[in-house]
């Protein structure tokens, strides 16, 4: 029975639980801005000659060392011929740079090169066209549309407003999570989010459905809304947390992939399963329930005052 | 839900073995038969520069080009590269230039790219009555709105459109007295006896496609980039994936080059964790675990399918990303069918009938789903670009392929298979409910 709580907490909490994680990211971004990736906010570019270099691997590690060393955060590596010339090509997340020569003597020492070798801190320009970002709003407006008259054809005002609430509060804490813990937004963490919404979508409508479906049914005419609610969300949850937990899985075997986008992929995914699982199990049920309670009591008092008349 | 004669089961066992079977080898499986050399569908997927490594180019501006001017000449180096097919390039202002790098083609056409790329720096496209500059009668960027390619019988065509400055000076000056020198960055292309202008637009005549082709993007590109470059400048060569630790090289005759780790990485993992979901479904649900499996097995081979068949496709790492909320999205509709079922059969119905509800319940959750995905993802496809508009597509692919094998697929193949046992449950994986199968 204790387990049972968990679907049913109250309300309250859970909603100051969630404003203040808003509130902190807004503080949060008002003070840091997000942390973007190359895609999105730009960065620099870094060169170094290797033509003369035996061995490309240690010169990319020892160059990578001294970067993260100086605070620049790789985003990613490759290298490129030029005719005669190889070049190794960094390419980080931080833009005007300021100890330039003081890194380029440092690269130059430790990676053995003459520091006509170093090549560096070309700014790059984000590659996202600025109607991207419009766009994904834009998606995201539609989705909590259609969600809504979806949800209110089939599962009634109170099955639309849990449909939608989940929805928009999945994305918000998702945003709030990666401003907080500075998460690098790009094309990938918005996968991520994305992900997490359309789960959390689907085990919430396989919760109404099952609500919906069993109502009238005789075994469930004596449980009251949150009996149904509670049993219904149990019965999900472990097949949503199966799924939840193979994603959050992928994500930390992918942790091991020395790669900076892909890692930060990861991290973006772990979060999302676990919003995705806290949304859909946890404060959707609650709300659920609160929403029935309240359509309920309205019903009651309209038959009431019918009655009286 | 009637079972099946079994006769009639036997077929399609037999039949979707070797549907399954001959899916998977085209799928998968690259072969030579003669001079035939088929790659298969994998294979045959193209992919950006991300995963494989490609091509690189930088240009540099000429002194006072302006910010506007350089964003509208990136969206135009973009949309170039769309119709091109290379439809997730890196394309970005660094430093003082322009970079640009996209993947090879699936046939390592270095010396098509190579091409493309160095039309890119072709310069301003001029028409002249003379080799002086002052002879000048058309600007490509003033002049020109609109250039398109076409055929009349066995000829190709460029149609050149002017705007009414350009048509003007178009209409004065062309009569047969006139030859017409074509300008490309101040360099002499070709030239030709005028003749009077019929029409509004200009047509040229090309003996094949390829050279009408190849003229046409070059008059776009002189016309519609509003900035010189350095030519002097301009580097174009091979370059490595970057995301690859391991391959780093960018010699496109080394055996290591576009090869990349983390890409191989990722995939080892994905497979890895598809193999676990799919062994922990045969454990949990048995029949239902094993009819997953195989219509699994088949929508992925219909989605690569798609992948490869479909013209603005090109993997890059984002791309994995969207594959792996495709195989969730596909496993999740599978684990509610599963589950349903189960719930049905604990509530006391028989095997029969918690199939058939199970189905029934499990439709909703998917459809919405469906629904929901195909709007927005329908969206970004029309109105997004380049590794958005990428991603969308990939996600419609998914969506349809888990709607079809959830739908469809699955209970499909348990359906076969209750035509060989429709009065165990344990071998669905079902305990306790109804053991009496009344049929």
């Amino acid at each position: 029975m204790k387990f049972n709580k968990i679907f049913t907490l109250p309300l309250k909490y859970l909603f100051i639980g969630i404003a203040s994680m808003l509130a902190l990211a807004i503080i949060f971004v008002c003070c840091f801005g997000f942390n973007t990736s190359v895609e999105f906010g730009g960065g620099s570019q870094i060169k170094i000659d290797v033509t003369e270099v035996v061995d490309q691997s240690a010169t990319l590690k020892k160059a990578s060392a001294v970067l993260s060393a100086n605070k620049l955060s790789v985003e990613n590596t490759f290298v490129e011929d030029n005719g005669t010339q190889t070049y190794l090509v960094f390419r980080v997340t931080d833009k005007n740079i300021k100890n330039t020569d003081a890194i380029k003597s440092e690269l130059s020492a430790r990676c053995g090169v003459s520091a006509e070798s170093i090549i560096g801190f070309d700014a790059v320009n984000y590659t996202t066209e600025s109607s991207t970002v419009l766009l994904f709003g834009l998606g995201f407006v539609a989705l909590i549309v259609v969600v809504f008259f979806a949800g209110w054809a089939r599962y009634k005002l109170t099955g639309a407003l849990t449909l939608t609430l989940a929805t928009f509060v999945d994305f918000m804490l998702y945003l709030s999570i990666v401003a907080v813990l500075r998460i690098r937004i790009s094309s990938a963490t918005l996968i991520s989010l994305v992900s997490s919404v359309v789960l959390t979508t689907m085990a919430i409508v396989a919760v109404l459905e099952n609500v919906r479906g069993s109502k009238k049914l005789k075994q469930y005419e004596n449980y009251s809304n949150k009996d149904m609610v509670v049993h219904f969300a149990q019965k999900e949850f472990l097949p949503f947390a199966v799924i939840c937990g193979v994603v959050a899985v992928f994500g930390v075997l992918c942790l091991f992939i020395p790669n900076a986008y892909v890692q930060t992929f990861d991290f973006s995914l772990i979060f999302s399963a676990i919003i995705a699982l806290f949304v859909s199990m946890i404060l959707g049920p609650a709300f659920y329930v609160y929403a029935l309670d309240v359509g309920d009591s309205r019903k009651q008092a309209k038959l009431n005052k019918n009655k009286q008349k | 839900m009637k079972p099946r004669k079994r006769k009639m089961t036997l077929f399609l066992t037999i039949l979707m073995s070797v549907v399954i079977g001959l899916a998977l080898i085209l799928t998968f499986i690259p072969m030579h038969i003669g001079t035939l050399n088929y790659l298969s569908f994998a294979g045959n997927l193209q992919y950006a520069n991300d995963l494989k490594g490609g091509m690189y180019a930088q240009y540099q501006f000429k002194n006072g080009t302006s910010a506007e001017d350089i964003e509208k000449t990136v969206s135009e180096i973009r949309s170039v590269l769309s119709e091109k097919g290379y439809y997730s390039p890196f394309v970005a202002q660094v430093g003082n230039g322009v970079r640009i790098e996209i993947g090879n083609t699936t046939t390592h056409d270095y010396k098509g790219t190579d091409k493309l790329l160095d039309a890119i720096d072709v310069g301003l496209f001029e028409l002249r009555t003379g080799t002086e500059e002052s002879k000048k009668f058309i600007d490509g960027r003033e002049h020109i709105t609109d250039v398109k390619l076409g055929s009349s019988g066995s000829q190709t065509y460029v149609q050149i459109s002017f705007n009414e400055e350009g048509l003007v000076k178009y209409k004065e000056t062309m009569n047969s007295s006139v030859t017409v020198y074509v300008y490309m960055g101040g360099n002499l292309q070709t030239s030709f006896a005028g003749s009077s202008a019929v029409y509004d637009d200009m047509y040229l005549t090309f003996a094949n496609y390829a050279e009408a082709e190849d003229f046409a993007m070059k008059v776009k590109l002189g016309s519609f980039i509003p900035v010189d470059f350095n030519t002097e400048e301009t580097r174009i060569n091979t370059m490595s994936s970057p995301y690859s630790t391991a391959s780093l090289t960018a010699d496109v005759n080394s055996g290591a080059y576009g090869k990349s780790n983390v890409f191989v990485g990722m995939t080892i993992v994905m497979s890895f964790l598809v193999v676990l979901a799919m062994a922990l479904a045969i454990v949990r649900y048995r029949a239902i675990g094993v009819a997953n499996l195989l219509s699994m097995a088949l929508s992925t081979c219909v989605a690569i399918f798609l992948m490869q068949a479909l013209p603005w496709i090109e993997l890059s790492i984002s791309s994995l990303f969207v594959m792996l909320l495709g195989f969730v999205i596909m496993f999740y509709g599978a684990y509610a069918y599963a589950s349903n079922v189960q719930s049905e059969f604990h509530e006391g119905k028989t095997l029969t009938a918690s199939l058939e509800s199970g189905y029934k319940k499990s439709l909703l959750p998917n459809t919405f789903v469906l629904v929901a995905g195909l709007v927005v993802a329908v969206l970004f496809a029309f109105f997004g670009s380049g590794a958005i508009r990428t991603g969308a597509i990939i996600s419609l692919i998914f969506m349809l392929a888990s709607a079809f094998n959830n739908l469809c697929l699955l209970p499909w193949f348990v359906g076969i298979y209750y035509g060989y046992n429709n009065n165990k449950p344990a071998y669905y994986g079902l305990k306790g409910g109804n053991k009496n199968e009344i049929q």
